[in-house]
């Protein structure tokens, strides 16, 4: 058995300096994980910027018929994905290609996107608002329809020191509140610290993840953030080849982003276009067709051991943050 | 991306990261599309199609740097494609021919 003798401590990040009239934000993660790969100084993280961030994040002005916001598909409940929907749907139910995935410790991230289309959180936001099967809006637009909108201006002038609303304001605005979305109060973390402890299914679970699942889903992230195969055929009718429709490699050909398995439990249906409804689907998966390094080999009896152990990778108090939710002043 | 860089100025793609680096749309007789209608957004950062191409101008101060369209008009093969919306071999051709188009002129 693993033992951490390390103690968990909170660590505050030092930001630089943004506009100096709005107060700093301190970003609270676990010790023992990585730094962020999130670049603070150039969009230092502050109260009014991350409360704007979400005022937006709930703004369905920011679509072109005022119906979609971003939490229509990424609900603070359910870990901020889309729950029980393959494929998300946007503006007048258009379906998209892709099921939404969860989002939390986004500031870790070097690429997003199943396809890692996007290289950095600050312009991720653009996809879907210009996506015509999700927001359907053009972002110059949004920025004109925000400019005559109250709380807007006075909001954007409290977080940047202007009152002129611009694309790169909202999208910072944007990625501030996105950055402050970390789950690090999952059992496992409790675990770790050595507040908690497993069951002696879960401890026997989590001893056939380390076997067969870490090397992708690599601890503490549950996601080593690279791209790869995890054996899944290609869906004919979605003709989705990841990975390769950003590189036009050959190579890249069914490659997908390793998604982080926290707060798993929530992110269902499973996988970039939502074919599987459980986990232990995605486990009989893995043992019969398996990824490029093999089969897992596990028995019945090993699968529910598994997924207990997934499933102290929920995080109640992620879910329930006061702080993520729809904006009430 | 504050500035001219704003992604509100129409020169970032929203379906994929990077900025539109060089963007020509219009009519051309030639162009075989409805209208001779064509757009050229040239761009992408990522191996094997990166069409960010540094240029080197000795000036003097006060100089005007022009531009010789001609160049790029003749090198898009029109009867194959007109429109470029993506990283790609004919993009990054045509950024290269662009490369070799500016001069400066004293004044
Ligand atoms: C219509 C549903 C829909 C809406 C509206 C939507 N998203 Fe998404 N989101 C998705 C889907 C689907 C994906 C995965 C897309 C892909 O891989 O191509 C995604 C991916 C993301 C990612 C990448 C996560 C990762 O780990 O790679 C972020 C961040 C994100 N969305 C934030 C937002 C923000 C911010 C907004 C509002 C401006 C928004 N989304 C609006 C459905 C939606
Ligand atoms: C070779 C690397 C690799 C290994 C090993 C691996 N995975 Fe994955 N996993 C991936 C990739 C890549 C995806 C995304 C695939 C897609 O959607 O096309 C994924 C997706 C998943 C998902 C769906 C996540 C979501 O939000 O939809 C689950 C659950 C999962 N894996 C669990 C496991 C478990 C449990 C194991 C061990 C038995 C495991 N994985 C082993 C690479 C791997």
């Amino acid at each position: 058995m693993l033992v951490y003798t390390t103690c968990l401590l909170v660590l505050g990040l030092v930001v630089g300096m943004g506009w100096p009239m709005a107060d700093p934000y301190l970003l609270q993660y676990p010790a023992i994980w990585p730094k962020p790969a999130y670049d603070f100084s150039r969009n230092p993280l502050t109260k009014q910027g991350v409360a704007l961030g979400r005022h937006l994040f709930y703004e369905p002005a920011l679509s072109r018929d005022g119906t979609i916001s971003c939490s229509s598909c990424h609900l603070s409940y359910t870990a901020f994905t889309h729950v029980d929907h393959a494929l998300s749907h946007g503006i007048n139910d258009r379906i998209g290609t892709r099921n939404s995935p969860t989002l939390m410790n986004l500031a870790w991230s070097r690429s997003f996107m199943w396809d890692g289309a996007v290289n950095h959180l600050d312009m991720q936001a653009l996809a879907p608002i210009a996506n015509p099967d999700e927001m359907g809006e053009d972002i110059s637009h949004v920025v004109g329809k925000l400019q005559d909108k109250a709380p807007y201006p006075g909001m954007f002038y409290a977080a940047f020191g202007d009152s002129i609303i611009t694309g790169e304001h909202l999208l910072k605005a944007l990625a501030q509140f996105e950055c402050t979305l970390i789950s690090a109060h999952a059992k496992y973390d409790q675990v770790q610290e050595g507040t908690a402890t497993y069951t002696a299914q879960e401890q026997n679970g989590y001893r056939l993840f380390q076997q067969n699942c870490a090397s992708c889903h690599a601890e503490p992230l549950f996601t080593s953030g690279e791209f790869a195969r995890n054996g899944l055929p290609l869906d004919t009718i979605l003709q989705d080849y990841g990975r390769m429709r950003i590189s036009q490699q050959q190579a890249d050909s069914m490659m997908f982003k390793i998604p982080t398995l926290r707060n798993i439990e929530f992110s269902h249906p499973y996988m970039h276009d939502g074919r599987f409804k459980t986990l232990r689907e995605v486990l009989n998966h893995y043992t019969s067709v398996g990824t490029p390094i093999g089969k897992a080999n596990l028995n019945a009896n090993e699968k529910t051991d598994l997924i207990a152990f997934l499933l102290t990778l929920s995080d109640h108090d992620f879910l329930f943050n006061p702080n993520y939710g729809y904006p009430r002043e | 991306m504050g500035g001219d860089l704003d992604p509100t100025r129409g020169m970032y793609w929203s379906w994929q990261s990077g900025y539109i680096n060089f963007k020509l749309e219009g009519y051309y007789t030639v162009c075989p599309s409805r209208d001779h209608f064509f757009q050229l957004h040239l761009g992408g950062y990522l191996a094997p199609f990166s069409s960010a191409q540094r240029i080197r101008l000795d000036a003097a101060e006060g100089s005007e740097i022009q531009l010789d369209l001609a160049p790029l008009l003749n090198g898009v093969r029109w009867e194959e494609k007109y429109s470029i919306m993506s990283p790609s071999a004919a993009a990054q051709r045509l950024s290269e021919i662009l490369s070799q188009s500016f001069s400066a002129h004293a004044q």
